[in-house]
């Protein structure tokens, strides 16, 4: 397994703050409010790691799964898997006036995922000078003894996992979801030259 | 006497880009902080004249140092270099004292019209 080096974590992170930034305020505009940004927590694991992991940690929570696939030049393609904790999301979707039946969760999932994976990988790939494009969200039900089998089926495609906490502290309210990049070797090996070639520009 | 300026950022990417991104004619002592309270440390003991800084950080972060700053009433330039670019992020670092605001990453040209405008280059 490639680890990154601690010049390209670094690097990477900043990227990220970078996207994480871009990501905010679209999102802030959507909801009408202002977002407290932290620093996210990334970190390279093993797809294969990623179910186990986080299975036990979202064990007692009532979760929603959605997950959107990318692909850009040069190998860099993947899936973005995006872990809602549905406790704090209730609010944002009486804040969004969304009724609470499944329709409209799941439409208000699909908004908020579009505009965090989308706005989110634009940015952190055009840093990475690449662009991708997008298939449409899905949302995958999952009840907790399911959590599990779900993560499995769409981790066994990939090599590496790109882990980003993300922590939105909205006005009032926190608002917690987890983006998961499930990405090849190839990609993993491409985001380390661009990371080494930045890192060489200054 | 040299200009002494600060570049604190919790990135060192980040401090590079900066550092780098100055113009060739502009004339200052660079230090550096990784985080508010190292940046606050450096302001206690230096005469900074002007300080670039970052807002998303760990322990203090940048609006922390900027209400720092006006607290002690610190005779020093502020221009605010984030990735945190909501509008009402850009008025409050305005309101707090910051003389401009640049978007990350940051652009060289944008941080020389910027140095130019308020005579410190």
């Amino acid at each position: 397994m490639v680890r990154l080096t601690p010049d390209q974590q670094d690097a990477l992170q900043e990227l990220m703050n970078i996207a994480m930034g871009g990501a905010s305020d679209q999102l802030a505009r959507f909801l009408n409010t202002f977002i407290h940004l932290q620093v996210p927590a990334i970190q390279v694991v093993e797809a294969c790691s990623v179910p186990e992991q986080l299975s036990r940690t979202y064990i007692d929570n009532d979760i929603r799964l959605v997950s959107q696939g990318f692909m850009g030049s040069a190998g860099i393609q993947g899936e973005a898997m995006l872990l809602y904790n549905m406790a704090s999301t209730h609010h944002l979707a009486a804040i969004l006036g969304y009724q609470q039946d499944d329709t409209s969760e799941s439409e208000m999932l699909s908004d908020i995922s579009s505009i965090l994976t989308t706005t989110f990988l634009n940015s952190l790939s055009a840093q990475l000078d690449s662009s991708l494009s997008y298939s449409a969200p899905r949302i995958l039900s999952c009840q907790p003894t399911e959590l599990k089998q779900r993560l499995t089926e769409l981790s066994e495609r990939w090599t590496a996992a790109l882990q980003v906490n993300i922590h939105y502290q909205v006005t009032d309210y926190a608002f917690d979801c987890e983006m998961i990049l499930l990405i090849p070797g190839s990609a993993l090996a491409t985001l380390q030259q661009r990371l080494d070639h930045i890192l060489q520009e200054f | 006497m040299t200009l002494k300026a600060l570049i604190c950022d919790d990135s060192i990417l980040a401090r590079k880009q900066v550092k780098k991104s100055l113009p060739d004619d502009f004339d200052a002592e660079i230090l550096t902080a990784s985080n508010g309270k190292e940046a606050l440390d450096v302001l206690s003991q230096h005469e900074i004249g002007l300080v670039f800084l970052d807002l998303t950080m760990p322990e203090l972060d940048g609006v922390g140092v900027l209400e720092a700053i006006k607290a002690q009433q610190l005779k020093c330039f502020v221009i605010v270099i984030s990735a945190d670019i909501q509008p009402e992020m850009q008025k409050r670092v305005t309101e707090l004292g910051a003389l401009a605001f640049i978007q990350k990453p940051v652009n060289s040209d944008k941080l020389a019209l910027i140095l130019h405008q308020y005579g410190l280059i």
